[in-house]
């Protein structure tokens, strides 16, 4: 594998981009006429236009958040909702014109990564332009492509899964998503189905001003295995940008579905995420969630566990620097017997960032045997940064056994004290026990991404301590 | 046009009872003020965070009537020199009516005592206050206590009986001066049908003690809040409370602790049981100021279920605005351990008698930190509740 040309992690800070070569784009701002133009340019069915339609209604009927994160410097007015970088859906990585590939090369997709990874839907502005799927997945019959694709030719699957799990009035980013979608993934698994290799589809925003809407749906058979990957990067822009994706997953009785992320938005994105999953008999939805970049991102990946045997877990990891704000979390909802979850959350604020953990666990009235347990271990690295728990626990069953605990401190002065009389510097201290804090997580992403983070961490410690 | 009248007559009856007792003029002014706070707020609405989980419909909150209960209630008379050392705790309330029912209190309280321990004073014996209820409809109680430098005490209040209607709005403000010790014990044992509200603000300075203590056993619904502000450095603060809602009851609690300057170490401990259909409402939260490194904040929420259907929420938060600190919450949410039942019957006990020593066993640590005087009667009067 050609590492020397994976992540030269310094251009993330400044940030890069390319021309915008976009084929197609709508108006800045909201009205029915471009949600119209959106569906007619993807040339979609009509009850997916009016799905748009009503979705749009209920984002003008929803009030904004007035909790979490200051969302104030959001112009909805100011934002492109559609662009299409280019005009065919490309089935050969040859075919990508240069430039993208360009922009996929800073990212750091190697090249004999590329050939390795089993299918790699790569989203440039909002349109798929890249989809490889391996043979070996076609045969087996799982399917991966972009929501549009799917939408055309697989409307069965679907109509029957499509906004069930996040209905498009949820929320009013939910909605916002629902109206003006585009791009993505769909994955469907089919019964029996293991999916050895990861599923990675890698994001990215290269246009001023561009909201990103993806829209993403699992399903996952019965006993079929699926572990799908997402990781996020944009070029720095001076102005404000919206990424607000919608993320349902479906994982039917027996199955097992591991969704990892990363997002590094650049310091200027706001990152307003749902992501729900519903876990049917003895099936198993793990979220692992890593939020390093945006200026504010609000996002709880959620578990409804619906059948018996159900197990939900949420792995979340946030680092909050200058000028951010992380209000990440998870959520639980035990809907059956013999349910359990488990919430893991890690968070670091620095350089006057704001790191919350927001989360919630509940247990439905009339259940036996629930287990839910709930860690948030926070560090702070500086006077001037905060960081906040706000954790909701609704128990409404007497079988239950919730345990809850958080923990905020800063680096302990005895660690460092030990690791400097080992002859490192406070700086490498610093790091080594940041890299302890935060290994329990890392140790469940794929090698790259493991990696990856490690080194944006460090990237982001550095001169942190004097 | 009617209403205005009305509301100005009533101002007026104010200023009217507070110049009949002679009152101090600055007391006047924190009730006129606190009666506008109440005039130009709305009762706590769904969508305010601290008030979505408990809700007001059911109770007859008509500010009219709310308002002629009051004039007719008699004025307090808890005048004198000693009054002045309240001032500085009342004016901050009075700067920082977070709702309705508080700017109620601090406007109307008819009923209320002053506990006031000069500088170097320590009081053997327990403060005992009782509010009892009467045939009143309203009942708008405030207790202030006042420790000097080192004092040391402990006070007592007891809420019982009163109407099945009554609306029960207290009040109570508390200030530990510089390392004085305060041991403050409020229980809460009103008819059942009752709504009770209480906002209680204890104010710490510089290495003064607070050991708060609060238990809620009456009422159909309860709603109150505890908050302690350590404003000096190295205070130390304990919030403890003890709560069982049965079936039919509703309880909410809030405990803030916040942490204003360096060193300060504060705990709050709550435990409940709930049963039938009984519903608890635990929402912490410790706030730890920029100019607070060194503190050491724990908060601890822990509740038994006792059957299916009741519910027990808890919301324990944090919110920490600098790096030198220790701050943590833990909460834990389950049913009675079968195997201690099992053990305990295997003894010879009958389950029912076995579950009575478990549901009491689960509060004696904060019952065996209460004020001697009052345990005795705290722990049989949960043991009748367990039935």
């Amino acid at each position: 594998m050609n590492t020397s040309q994976t992540i030269e992690i310094g251009d993330y800070k400044f940030g890069f981009s390319f021309p915008d070569q976009s084929v197609f784009k709508t108006g800045k701002g909201l009205n029915e006429e471009v949600i119209n133009a959106i569906s007619d340019h993807k040339n979609e069915p009509e009850w997916m236009r009016k799905f748009r339609l009503r979705s749009y209604q209920a984002f003008l009927k929803k009030k904004m958040p007035n909790w979490g994160v200051d969302l104030s410097g959001i112009d909805f007015d100011n934002i492109y909702y559609y662009a299409k970088p280019v005009a065919e859906q490309q089935r050969n990585w040859d075919d990508v014109p240069a430039s993208i590939k360009e922009t996929f090369d800073r990212i750091g997709i190697p090249e004999a990564e590329r050939k390795f990874l089993a299918g790699v839907g790569a989203q440039y502005d909002s349109e798929v332009v890249y989809h490889n799927l391996k043979k070996s997945l076609e045969e087996k019959g799982v399917i991966f492509s972009d929501p549009e694709t799917a939408v055309r030719e697989h409307p069965d699957i679907v109509r029957k899964y499509f906004g069930t799990i996040i209905p498009f009035s949820d929320n009013k980013f939910a909605a916002l998503n629902s109206a003006v979608w585009s791009g993505g993934s769909f994955v469907y698994v089919p019964k029996g189905v293991r999916v050895d290799i990861p599923l990675q589809a890698y994001f990215r925003i290269n246009s001023q001003n561009f909201g990103q809407f993806e829209r993403t749906l699992i399903i996952a058979e019965e006993d079929s295995f699926v572990h799908y990957i997402e990781g996020c990067t944009a070029p720095v822009y001076t102005t404000d940008s919206l990424h607000s994706a919608v993320v349902e997953i479906i994982a039917l009785p027996g199955s097992r579905v591991r969704y990892s992320t990363i997002q590094n938005w650049s310091g200027d994105v706001y990152n307003l995420v749902t992501k729900r999953a519903v876990a049917y008999e003895n099936a198993t939805v793990e979220w692992v969630d890593g939020n390093i970049g945006s200026k504010r991102t609000m996002k709880y990946p959620s578990v409804y566990l619906m059948g018996e045997g159900a197990h939900g877990e949420v792995l979340s990891i946030a680092f909050a620097g200058k000028g951010q704000q992380q209000d990440t979390g998870g959520k639980a909802v035990h809907a059956a017997s013999n349910t359990s979850s488990v919430i893991t959350s890690k968070s670091i604020s620095k350089d006057g960032g704001i790191a919350s953990y927001r989360g919630l666990i509940k247990v439905a009235e009339g259940l036996k045997n629930i287990r839910s347990r709930v860690v948030c271990d926070a560090l702070i690295l500086d006077a001037k940064s905060h960081s906040n728990t706000f954790p909701y626990m609704e128990i409404e069953s007497d079988d239950v056994s919730m345990e809850h605990e958080a923990r905020v401190s800063r680096i302990s002065e005895e660690q460092l004290f030990y690791l400097m009389s080992r002859g490192m510097s406070e700086d490498e201290a610093s790091k080594m026990i940041v890299n302890g804090f935060i290994d329990p997580l890392v140790k469940q992403l794929p090698m790259e991404y493991a990696v990856e983070l490690n080194r944006l961490i460090e990237l982001e410690m550095e001169g942190s301590v004097g | 046009m009617n209403d205005l009248l009305e509301r100005a007559a009533v101002k007026g009856s104010i200023l009217e009872r507070s110049k009949r007792i002679n009152e101090p003029g600055w007391l006047t002014t924190i009730r006129e003020k606190a009666f506008d706070a109440f005039e130009s707020m709305s009762w706590p609405q769904p969508d305010e965070e601290e008030w979505r989980r408990t809700n007001l419909d059911g109770i007859d909150l008509d500010s009219a009537r709310i308002l002629a209960a009051l004039q007719k209630a008699p004025a307090v008379d808890i005048n004198g020199a000693e009054l002045e050392a309240a001032r500085p705790f009342l004016e901050r309330s009075a700067g920082e009516m977070t709702d309705r029912f508080a700017a109620l209190n601090l406007s109307l309280w008819s009923a209320g005592r002053l506990v006031y321990v000069p500088d170097g004073t320590v009081l053997d014996e327990p403060v005992v206050i009782d509010y009892p209820g009467d045939a009143a409809a309203v009942h708008n109680s405030h207790t202030l206590v006042v420790l000097g430098r080192e004092a040391r005490a402990t006070v007592v209040q007891r809420f019982s009986g009163g109407g099945a209607d009554a609306l029960w709005n207290t009040g109570v403000t508390v200030g530990v001066g510089d390392g004085a010790r305060c041991s403050f014990l409020s229980i809460q044992d009103v008819n059942g049908g009752a709504n009770f509200f209480q906002q209680s603000r204890f104010y710490l300075d510089s290495y003064g003690v607070l050991d708060s203590f609060e238990c809620l056993i009456g009422a159909k619904l309860s709603k109150t809040r505890n908050e302690v502000y350590l404003d000096g450095p190295a205070g130390e603060a304990r919030l403890n409370g003890i709560f069982y809602a049965r079936d039919g009851q509703h309880m909410d609690m809030r405990t803030v602790q916040y942490h204003l300057q360096r060193a300060g170490r504060s705990r709050a401990l709550y435990k409940g049981a709930v049963s039938g259909s009984g519903r608890s409402i635990y929402q912490g939260f410790i706030w730890v100021d920029e100019e607070a490194p060194g503190t050491d904040a724990y908060l601890t929420n822990k509740n038994l279920i006792l059957n299916d259907g009741a519910r027990a929420d808890s919301i324990p938060s944090l919110e920490i605005r600098t790096d030198d600190v220790k701050c943590s919450h833990g909460s834990t949410t389950g049913k009675l351990d079968e195997e201690a039942l099992f053990y305990m019957m295997s003894r010879g006990l009958s389950r029912g008698e076995a579950r009575k020593e478990l549901i009491s066993g689960f509060f004696e640590d904060l019952i065996a930190g209460m004020p001697e005087s009052e345990r005795e009667p705290v722990r049989s009067r949960i043991l009748k509740l367990i039935g």
